[in-house]
């Protein structure tokens, strides 16, 4: 009785947002011309809908401390011994999971409303939030690798569709493109993972792949780190959670997705999809735990992130980049936490990461929305006065990524930072606070470039009250959402968090962005953000921070340019050669045979006596 | 009685007589004769295996021989008045109107 309340809700839950994306799409096919008040019901309803089925979730199992749930509907595939079914697995992991995705998404569609209130293709960008919404839960939902695989690809469509939204721009459309081939590089290789794993253990459940790898491959810690088949899996499966998370080597593509409407860099560029590497590793934390190789990867992956992301950061002008490389930055946090172990500390940043951001892009929107899309911190200042609300929100959100006693960011990265030095990783320990103190620097250089100083342009528009409700929402949420959802450490087998904090190093890590942020207010009054810089070494190292270390320019010379050099040198097909040869060949033997047919009578005789005396001789010879 | 390979050669050499003219001559109604002269070639050969099988059907395909060779020299004969009266030639190498390039 219980299991079937549970499963009917799961199902509502996914359902609901397909339904009223099927809706809309429906509409639009037979052009059928909706209102946009319609459309926004339809599509925000269906969201709600599902967040409030999340949240009876929630209130159902609120008590059961270690939960987990699985429920068949239906079979999907079966050919021989292989098969895949439509499930869901449920646990205290994917019920944080799909209450970040239904209630986040929940606020940003509603935040979508005012924000794309003028735009033409309204109908069309709630279709693709809706298919989103639907995709991530089908993702973080699926209890087989295939149907985990399948909300993935989804998320990566509407990903796609969503920054090439406005593709009337040409930059819109390569950034789209941009987008999808790199996270193609890693869904390639998830895929291959994918397939290994069901060819080792026969099986695409992942709780049961993770059962059979445990007793296939015990850990053995003596062995350190080679490459055996489960660190093999592993790396393919953290390939495809790189790609998908903008880690290193494929995260250039994040800070081009920014193209895209701002509801949609807050939903799916820093909210939820990149966020969905760091579910898969937590999802195959066993597995991940097995081989120690991989697990030294993923920290390793995400303390470079990082550093690259953060510093990158110090310098954009561009509002939403500066945002998007934080939100590298902090998914670096979150892997870092992954490959130390702590995966519990790593999801409860995740969660805490979605608050934040959501709010700081969502008032980066409105700030946008407010200043004639202008992007360029530079061009605003002084803006305290003039908008309060969006600054307080600024300010919130800047707090919590900077992580401010306090502030729901604070509690999940010192939890982190904590749990890498229980774990005696002094070296990425001291990476992560070194990340700190950059994080705080930036996200206060944003605050105070933007909403102190002088005047330079003024606000034309005030935002929405949709976008002012999903606001403050998330204003809310950003300062009271750093509470750790219970059940998180059963989940991951974790023992409970060490009591014995060390005060001093606890002092010493809030001191750190608190520093950070006093030499920023220094530089600031000094005037020293938008000077020009008269060295060249200095202007260089300005540039290569600038363009995120040069990544896009190095992929550009190892693989872009040498792939239209090859297409370039290959333009006319060498395979259209052969075809090319035939036609050639018929018309050459066109030409000689042609003058055989003169009209001549006589000609044509001697051909065929010719002819005859040949047959007759190899016929009385040869035979 | 003549001996058989002296009928072969015989019918051969006529043929072959037929061919060159066929190939040589460029006037319509000489090729005609040398056609019949090949016709005729073949009909001597089929006489002689006759006459060599004691069988009469050597002979019948003779008569029949004669017959093609009547109603193909009518049509020939026919084509030859046709060409004169076009061409006001019987060369057969003026003949290359299908020819166009």
């Amino acid at each position: 009785m219980q299991d079937q309340y549970l499963s009917q809700l799961l199902l509502a839950v996914v359902l609901l947002p397909l339904l009223s994306a099927t809706l809309l799409i429906l509409a639009a096919l037979f052009s059928v011309s909706l209102k946009n008040i319609l459309v926004a019901t339809l599509a925000v309803g269906a969201i709600a809908g599902s967040a409030v089925c999340v949240a009876l979730l929630n209130l159902h199992l609120a008590e059961a401390g270690n939960f987990s749930f699985s429920y068949v509907y239906a079979n999907w595939l079966s050919v021989g011994s292989f098969s895949a079914v439509f499930g869901v697995y449920l646990d205290s992991l994917s019920l944080v999971m799909i209450s970040i995705v239904s209630g986040v998404g929940f606020l940003i569609h509603l935040y979508s409303v005012g924000f794309m209130a003028k735009d033409p293709n309204f109908q069309r960008f709630f279709i693709y939030l809706n298919l989103f919404v639907a995709a991530m839960l089908v993702l973080v939902l699926a209890d087989n690798l295939l149907m985990l695989f399948l909300g993935w690809e989804g998320v990566g469509l509407c990903s796609y569709l969503l920054i090439g939204f406005w593709h009337q721009k040409h930059a819109n459309s390569l950034a789209a493109n941009k987008a999808f081939i790199m996270t193609r590089i890693g869904d390639t290789a998830m895929a291959i993972g994918l397939l290994l794993l069901f060819m080792l253990l026969g099986t695409l459940d992942i709780q049961q792949i993770q059962l059979q790898a445990e007793q296939l491959w015990p850990l053995q810690s003596d062995r350190g780190a080679v490459f055996d088949s489960v660190t093999i899996c592993a790396l393919l499966l953290l390939a495809g959670a790189v790609g998908k998370s903008g880690q290193l080597p494929l995260q250039s593509w994040l800070p081009d997705a920014m193209a895209g409407p701002t509801p949609v860099s807050a939903l799916i560029h820093a909210a939820t999809m990149v966020t969905a590497g760091v579910y898969l590793v937590a999802r195959f934390h066993q597995l991940f735990s097995l081989s120690p190789l991989a697990m030294q990867s993923v920290a390793t992956v995400g303390a470079i992130t990082l550093i690259i992301a953060a510093t990158a950061a110090l310098v954009q002008r561009d509002v939403k980049r500066i945002l998007a490389y934080s939100t590298i930055s902090q998914i670096g946090y979150m892997f870092l936490a992954l490959g130390a172990g702590a995966y519990s500390a790593a999801v409860f940043h995740l969660m805490t990461h979605a608050f934040f951001k959501a709010l700081l892009f969502l008032s980066a929107g409105a700030l946008i929305y407010s200043m004639q899309h202008q992007h360029n911190i530079f061009r605003m200042g002084g803006l305290c006065r003039k908008m309060p609300f969006i600054c307080a929100c600024f300010f919130f959100g800047c707090a919590a990524l900077a992580a401010l006693p306090l502030m729901s960011g604070f509690f999940s990265k010192e939890l982190i930072l904590q749990k890498l030095l229980d774990r005696e990783m002094y070296g990425f320990w001291l990476v992560a606070l070194s990340g700190a103190f950059i994080t705080a620097f930036y996200s206060f250089r944003l605050f105070f470039v933007v909403f102190f100083g002088s005047t330079t342009q003024l606000p034309d528009s005030k935002p929405d009250s949709t976008m002012q409700i999903a606001l403050s929402v998330l204003v809310l949420l950003t300062i009271f959402g750093g509470i750790m959802p219970s059940g998180l450490t059963a989940v991951f087998a974790e023992s409970e968090l060490a009591t014995d904090h060390n005060l001093a190093i606890i002092l010493f890590t809030i001191a750190v962005p608190l520093s950070a942020i006093a030499v920023c207010w220094f530089v600031f009054k000094k005037q020293l953000f938008n000077i020009n810089i008269k060295s060249d070494k200095l202007k260089g190292l300005h540039n290569f921070l600038y363009s995120g270390w040069g990544f896009d320019q190095l992929y550009n010379a190892l693989f872009v340019h040498p792939f239209i050099k090859a297409t370039n040198s290959n333009k006319k097909d060498f395979i259209d050669s052969f075809y090319t040869g035939l036609w050639q060949l018929s018309q050459f033997s066109h030409q000689y045979l042609n003058k055989l047919q003169n009209g001549q009578l006589r000609w044509y005789n001697a051909s065929l006596v010719l002819f005859s005396i040949a047959a007759l001789t190899f016929l009385f010879t040869g035979l | 009685m003549i001996p058989l390979e002296h009928l072969l050669f015989f019918s051969i050499v006529l043929f072959v007589i037929g061919v060159f003219g066929i190939l040589v001559r460029r006037n319509l109604l000489f090729i005609l004769i040398s056609i019949e002269i090949m016709l005729n070639a073949v009909a001597v050969l089929f006489v002689a295996a006759g006459n060599y099988h004691n069988n009469a059907d050597g002979q019948i395909m003779y008569l029949l021989i004669l017959t093609l060779a009547a109603s193909e020299v009518a049509v020939g004969l026919g084509l030859v008045i046709q060409m004169y009266r076009r061409t006001l030639s019987l060369d057969v190498d003026q003949l290359t109107s299908m020819n166009e390039q």
